[in-house]
């Protein structure tokens, strides 16, 4: 999978997760997002973790800081 | 102005050593045994070659750092509730509570520490090689005591770079410091008049003069604590080391998980990424709405208990912790409920009225941190809507004398002009109109004078009578 398909199923779990509409851009990251907290953070590392059949590290995880980051991450672990 | 490479750490790193002993010089010995260990602990990680010995070495840090905390901070407490358990069923009990003091700034250092060998762990940072240096990143005087709780790979890197003289970073230092001065001398020591003598004996009061001691101490502990991080930041900046900010208007907050990432923002991110964040993501049912509600219990639990060992603290945790997991499950009818009321309309007033929630929801949770025992915040909680009137509020200034009516006054005016000076500072279109007008951009006489006037307030009208930071006994 390329950049542009993972970000497009990205979006498809965000659109399951969240009330509100979010668009998903690389640069967006969870301080631009109101509902976007820790607790909504962990179901989404699930969702993805079963939608892409990956599992990432706790420590990799954390250090995401943007969506770009995460799904580098996505891609990294879909590889491997 | 230049040091030598070589001495980059030595005059700081001596300079830290002075400062704890200042305290109690003994547990410096506590210090270094720490610092030994975690060392020697981080640099075995990185050279296992396997993960199960990986985690044996992080394990070993783990036991010494929290096995410290439990032994000095945690054992009266426990053993004096199962001497309590033990005298309910009639039984003796033989263990007596030890007499050592808390070594100061224990909590903070324990998990700066313990952020260091879970991120070589995790592979995130690198094992600091050079004892000096790591010992110099746990004790690092201006947030040793009471933080900010730094992580490896913004605050080692740091340490190591030259010390270079810069002008512009002292004088922004320098400043930060003065803000931090202002806010504990004036503000705080001048409000929490009112707060020690309300909370010093609760039972002799009912009513407005609770309630105006606990919004008080929302200003005292929100001053002293932003305060005691202005002076230690800039203390940093003023050597040309930057540390995290651990403030951002948490009054603010629309929701009590916001305020947590507003409010002592680097012990929110050390639970959130060392504790909720791998607690969350091992074991059965991740993810769901029941399994990150328990844990969410459990991490607030643990974070009442971070500040101190009483039932208090506990209490102070859980309902935070309550609050956001009522939130997490009401989240879709308070949407659906907003949604029907249109509220979306009103962004502004809706936020607001958000804000007065959530400001109300932490005053409570104050109460228990203030409160000297439960039954002292069950009592405040109970009594302090008894006799509201008119009256009340024309007897308020009785409580106190005339000396302490002024200094209270003098605090509630200083924090007024604070939060007018922060919105100017904050909004950039008002700082360009006032720094034009006061012509601070055109001399340096109109800064100087603003800058020795709020020198000579903090001397003039700061409290005769410091207290120490609340946070230092943590």
């Amino acid at each position: 999978m390329n950049q542009a398909e993972v970000l497009q199923q990205l979006q498809q779990i965000f659109d399951r997760m969240f009330l509100e509409p979010v668009v998903l851009t690389s640069e967006l990251s969870a301080d631009q997002v109101e509902e976007w907290d820790s607790f909504i953070q962990i179901s989404l590392i699930v969702a993805v973790e079963k939608s892409f059949n990956v599992r990432f590290p706790v420590g990799e995880v954390g250090q995401t800081r943007n969506v770009g980051d995460f799904v580098q991450l996505i891609m990294k672990y879909q590889k491997s | 102005m230049r040091l030598r490479r070589g001495a980059v750490w030595l005059p700081r790193r001596g300079a830290s050593c002075y400062f704890y002993m200042a305290f109690v010089p003994k547990y410096i010995l506590v210090l270094v045994f720490l610092i030994i260990t975690d060392y020697f602990a981080a640099i075995a990680i990185e050279n296992s070659k396997n993960q199960k010995s990986r985690m044996r070495f992080l394990l070993v840090s783990l036991v010494f750092n929290v096995g410290t905390l439990a032994v000095f901070k945690y054992f009266n407490f426990f053993n004096s509730n199962l001497a309590e358990v033990f005298k309910l069923l009639d039984l003796h009990y033989p263990v007596a509570n030890l007499s050592w003091l808390l070594p100061i700034g224990l909590s903070f250092h324990t998990f700066q520490s313990m952020a260091y060998t879970i991120d070589v762990y995790y592979g995130n940072a690198r094992a600091e090689r050079h004892l000096g240096y790591f010992a110099l990143y746990v004790m690092y005087y201006p947030q040793l005591v009471a933080g900010p709780i730094e992580r490896p790979g913004e605050l080692l890197p740091q340490l190591h770079k030259k010390a270079d003289f810069d002008p512009v970073q002292v004088s922004a230092g320098l400043k930060r410091m003065l803000l931090g001065f202002f806010k504990k001398v004036v503000i705080a020591d001048n409000v929490s008049i009112l707060v020690n003598l309300v909370y010093g004996d609760p039972r002799a009061h009912t009513g407005l003069p609770l309630i105006a001691a606990t919004y008080f101490f929302a200003i005292q502990i929100f001053c002293d604590f932003s305060g005691y991080s202005d002076i230690a930041l800039g203390a940093a900046q003023v050597m040309g080391v930057r540390l995290s900010e651990n403030f951002n208007r948490p009054y603010l907050s629309r929701s009590v998980a916001e305020f947590w990432t507003r409010w002592h923002m680097s012990l929110s991110r050390w639970l959130r990424d060392y504790l909720y964040l791998p607690l969350s993501l091992s074991g059965r049912n991740r993810g769901t709405l029941f399994a990150n509600s328990w844990k969410t219990m459990a991490v607030f639990l643990i974070c009442g208990l971070w500040h101190g060992a009483n039932w208090n603290f506990i209490a102070f945790g859980g309902l935070h912790g309550f609050y956001i997991t009522t939130s997490l499950w009401t989240k879709r009818v308070r949407k659906k409920t907003g949604d029907r009321l249109g509220l979306k309309r009103i962004p502004m007033l809706h936020g607001a009225f958000k804000s007065f929630v959530v400001f109300h929801l932490v005053l409570i949770t104050w109460v228990f941190f203030r409160s000297a025992s439960l039954s002292q915040a069950f009592y405040i909680l109970k009594h302090c809507l008894d006799g509201l009137s008119i009256d009340a509020f024309r007897h308020l200034p009785e409580l106190v004398g005339e000396y302490e009516r002024k200094s209270i006054l003098v605090g509630l005016l200083s924090g007024c002009a604070l939060l007018c000076f922060q919105t100017i500072t904050d909004t950039p279109h008002l700082k360009a109109r006032f720094s034009a007008a006061l012509g601070f951009n055109q001399s340096f006489v109109p800064r100087w004078i603003f800058l020795y006037g709020v020198m000579l307030v903090i001397m003039w009208w700061g409290s005769g009578d410091t207290g120490e930071f609340i946070y230092f006994q943590f």
